[in-house]
């Protein structure tokens, strides 16, 4: 009896929560309707969760994601796990919000991956997996006219819708990736990605013997190429400056709309309205996009490797070797050249326009020195210092104190181009906070350092 | 000790609690080891990745199948690894030694590397500490790959394998899809530095070194105080107190001196984990002689011969130095003269407690110290016979951090 009148409750609660929400205005993935079940989200949780799940917006924020278990990896925001089930219900409503609609992408496929991460928990991944194991973030308030990004992500999924002045401005990078290929649920089997590696791999079965050997690049993958940081160096905004592979715009019509359904499998996973506006700029730019693979153009065996390149779109599939699971499983990413993150941490800075329409291209710094990186900060003995100078030049590094003294200068007269590093000795001095200068021909950089 | 990345991944895949190989990509490792004349460089490169750089099938890879196929690995190396000081000053290079590695793990499976020894010479007078890597084993075909670039040693700026210092990495520039030449700036250091830091690394070692600490502090527990009646009794006065204090603290000084000089210059193979339990037991046994006199008036050399222990474990820290004896003198003699330097901090500051002898209430003080370094020092023997740590000596290890 108890238990009726609790499964009762709890549906009565689900269907309250439902009609309340039901009154959020706006039409499905815009900015209003996803302020409005944000605000509700927030209205169920205690201030320390609200703290937990909603950041003030940074750059930084945006780029905390990976392809690892949160364990290897932490993540930002707040995990699904520790929601009860009202609160769940409405998370997964955001997430559902700012994902399309389609059958196998978009919130279904978004569904399917943590049903997948479920399977590896209770197949030998224990505790580091399971679907309680994915966290949702607001990177800034959301609001109408305010910029801020939706983050929802985990083990092999990571979703970054952004948005700013009243309208997405960004739905990439969008991350994801499966192990096992196929996996039992209930009652049902599922195959998630498995749409998308077809696709990719139906871009090249119609192709000539001359374009296939176009298409395949010498080079071996293991792994994507512009995946997540981890604990190596950001791959964003690194696009390749030259396109590698078969020019589409070579190809039959019937060719080319191979390549957009495999374009599609991606951009339809966010909501179907900005994902429509995104397809047809990609169309647009399909003649000058260019595809190409490694190993095998079937995408079956460890190793194999295939990209869609374009003005716009950057996609990447790769085939690994099992981890949880033996066999293979798959990792893939679709980014923008100009709309990853909105455009935060590019030259152009972040987008006003929604996606689809035309981007402006900011006009490009002429930067001597790229990627100053000082490790570990704070430092107890010896700083690492690495940056890259994109031509030769001299270059002074110089260490000043809180008083502006300059307590360490070093001058090299002709460093080449290139990455360089240099390994500084601070025993000396005393703790505290200092001015690390880097001083080129042309530019002149500045970070702050701890010595403890 | 074994090389960092696998402990990173053996470390990280203790987070996962079952069996599961750790996901990231195995990585090589480019250890730079800087010498007076010389620099030599470690290459550490993972055989499933160098597989697939080299198209040939290293399933079987051992020691005979490194020397059939010498010539062919190390023609492969030295065209994609190149130094220069200036576009014109290429430096000599001539690869030493190729050696095998498999590291079995319970839960990475096999881990399989061949390790190149690689011996670079500049052709003019060049500054060794500033040059330039050209470097893309594996990376020019595997795209994916990266190589972790670390100081291994050099004396000079007083860094020691034991603390390799990263410098960076090199990986394919996705832009330009090149791998990018690599600038190496050190510092000139100093012999003098290079000693300064032995020092402060000695300091340091012996700072955490929570076991040495606890085994002085058991033994100079009963420093102050006589026997009677084969039971330990009260103050034997400051004359006394003073002269057993500095008796058993001069006996430890010169026995871990001792074995830390002869173990450093003749290490020997597969000693640590003995050694490490044996330091355990070392505590043990002077912490049952704090409760009850098992060996009165033999402190000392009971001390000394303790010291002999412990110092081979210091020595351990200065293990796979590869430099020659006058530079390796100069090293034990910083590195001791830090363990000596903390260690008479630590007496110091100890001292207040000893004096504390005076009073009754010493001998609860004495018997509760002495209870508590025997259940540690059964918790760190039970950890290092199993090789596994437990939540006692978890707890110990985890005080210094």
């Amino acid at each position: 009896m108890n238990k009726i009148r609790k499964t009762l409750g709890l549906v009565l609660l689900l269907i309250l929560v439902q009609q309340k929400l039901a009154a959020c205005p706006g039409t499905n993935g815009s900015v209003a309707k996803i302020v409005c079940l944000a605000d509700s989200l927030k209205a169920t949780l205690t201030t320390d969760q609200i703290a937990t799940l909603e950041l003030p917006y940074s750059y930084a924020n945006s780029q905390v994601w990976s392809n690892l278990p949160v364990t290897m990896q932490a993540r930002i925001g707040i995990k699904l796990g520790t929601l009860s089930a009202s609160q769940l219900a409405i998370a997964k409503l955001i997430v559902k919000e700012i994902s399309g609609t389609t059958p196998n992408e978009g919130y279904d496929e978004a569904e399917q991956l943590l049903l997948a991460d479920a399977y590896l928990s209770a197949n030998g991944g224990g505790t580091a997996y399971g679907n309680g194991q994915y966290y949702l973030c607001f990177n800034g308030t959301p609001s109408l006219l305010g910029l801020f990004s939706v983050k929802f992500g985990g083990h092999h999924l990571q979703v970054e819708n952004t948005y700013n002045n009243g309208v997405m401005v960004g739905g990439t990078p969008h991350f994801e990736a499966i192990e096992p290929l196929t996996f039992t649920s209930g009652t049902n089997t599922y195959s998630t990605i498995t749409q998308e590696k077809n696709a990719l791999a139906a871009m090249f079965t119609t192709l000539s013997t001359a374009e296939l050997a176009s298409a395949k690049l010498s080079a071996t993958f293991t792994d994507i190429l512009m995946g997540a940081k981890n604990s190596g160096t950001s791959k964003d905004w690194t696009f390749p400056a030259t396109k590698q592979g078969l020019k589409v715009g070579t190809l039959t019509s019937v060719q080319k709309n191979l390549v957009l359904d495999a374009i599609k499998t991606y951009v339809m996973d966010i909501d179907d309205d900005n994902a429509a506006a995104i397809i047809k700029q990609y169309t647009q730019e399909l003649d000058e996009t260019y595809i190409s693979f490694s190993g095998n153009s079937t995408l079956e065996t460890k190793n194999d490797y295939a990209r869609i390149d374009g003005p716009g779109v950057w996609i990447e599939f790769t085939v690994q070797g099992g981890i949880v699971i033996s066999g293979v499983h798959y990792h893939s990413i679709w980014r923008d050249h100009t709309r990853d993150y909105g455009g935060a941490g590019s030259t152009a800075g972040v987008q006003k326009t929604a996606v689809g329409s035309n981007n402006s291209t900011g006009i490009k710094e002429i930067n001597t020195v790229k990627n100053l990186k000082c490790y570990p900060n704070p430092s107890v003995e010896h700083l690492n210092v690495q940056f890259s100078l994109n031509h030769s030049s001299s270059v002074r590094v110089t260490l000043f104190d809180i008083l502006g003294k300059a307590v360490l200068n070093k001058e090299y007269q002709e460093m080449e181009m290139g990455d360089q590093t240099m390994l500084i000795d601070l025993s000396n001095l005393e703790g505290g906070s200092y001015q690390l200068v880097v001083e080129t021909d042309k530019n002149k950089y500045t970070t702050k350092i701890i010595k403890q | 000790m074994k090389n960092c990345k696998y402990l990173f991944a053996f470390v990280v895949s203790l987070f996962c609690l079952n069996n599961l190989v750790a996901h990231p990509m195995p990585n090589s490792l480019v250890l730079l080891n800087i010498y007076d004349e010389k620099v030599k460089i470690e290459l550490q490169l993972p055989v499933q990745e160098f597989e697939l750089a080299c198209g040939k099938n290293l399933q079987n890879i051992n020691q005979q199948y490194i020397k059939d196929n010498q010539s062919d690995l190390v023609n492969y190396i030295l065209l994609h690894t190149k130094i220069y000081s200036n576009q014109n000053d290429y430096w000599a290079l001539s690869v030493s030694n190729i050696r095998y590695d498999s590291l079995q793990s319970e839960l990475n499976g096999v881990y399989k590397e061949l390790i190149f020894e690689i011996t670079c010479l500049p052709r003019t007078k060049a500054n060794l500490r500033q040059f330039t890597l050209q470097y893309d084993a594996i990376i020019h075909q595997v795209v994916t790959h990266f190589a972790i670039i670390k100081v291994n040693q050099d004396f000079n700026n007083g860094i020691v394998p034991s603390e390799p210092a990263e410098i960076g990495t090199i990986q394919l520039d996705i832009e330009s899809n090149t791998v990018k030449p690599f600038s190496i700036n050190l510092d000139e250091g100093s012999r003098w530095h290079g000693f300064t830091k032995m020092i402060s690394l000695g300091m340091h070692h012996i700072k955490v070194g929570i076991d040495h600490l606890m085994f002085l502090l058991v033994i100079l527990l009963i420093a102050p105080i006589i026997v009677s009646d084969g039971q330990w009794s009260g103050f034997g006065g400051i004359k006394y107190a003073s002269v057993r204090v500095i008796k058993i603290v001069t006996a430890f000084t010169i026995g871990h001196s001792l074995t830390l000089l002869l173990i450093s210059l003749f290490p020997i193979p597969n000693f640590s984990q003995s050694i490490e339990i044996a330091i355990a037991i070392t505590i043990l046994i002077s912490a049952i002689h704090a409760i009850i006199p098992i060996f009165p008036d033999k402190e000392t050399v009971i001390t000394f011969i303790f010291g002999l222990i412990h110092g081979s474990a210091f020595a351990s820290t200065l293990f796979n130095l590869n430099i020659g004896i006058s530079l390796k003198l100069l090293t034990v003699l910083g590195f001791n003269l830090g363990i000596e330097l903390m260690q008479i901090i630590f007496i110091l500051s100890f001292l207040p407690i000893i004096f504390l002898s005076k009073f009754s209430i010493y001998k609860y003080v004495r018997i509760i110290g002495a209870i508590l370094a025997i259940i540690a020092s059964l918790a760190w023997i039970l950890e290092r016979l199993l090789n596994h740590e437990n939540v006692i000596s978890s707890f110990l290890n985890h005080l210094v951090q």
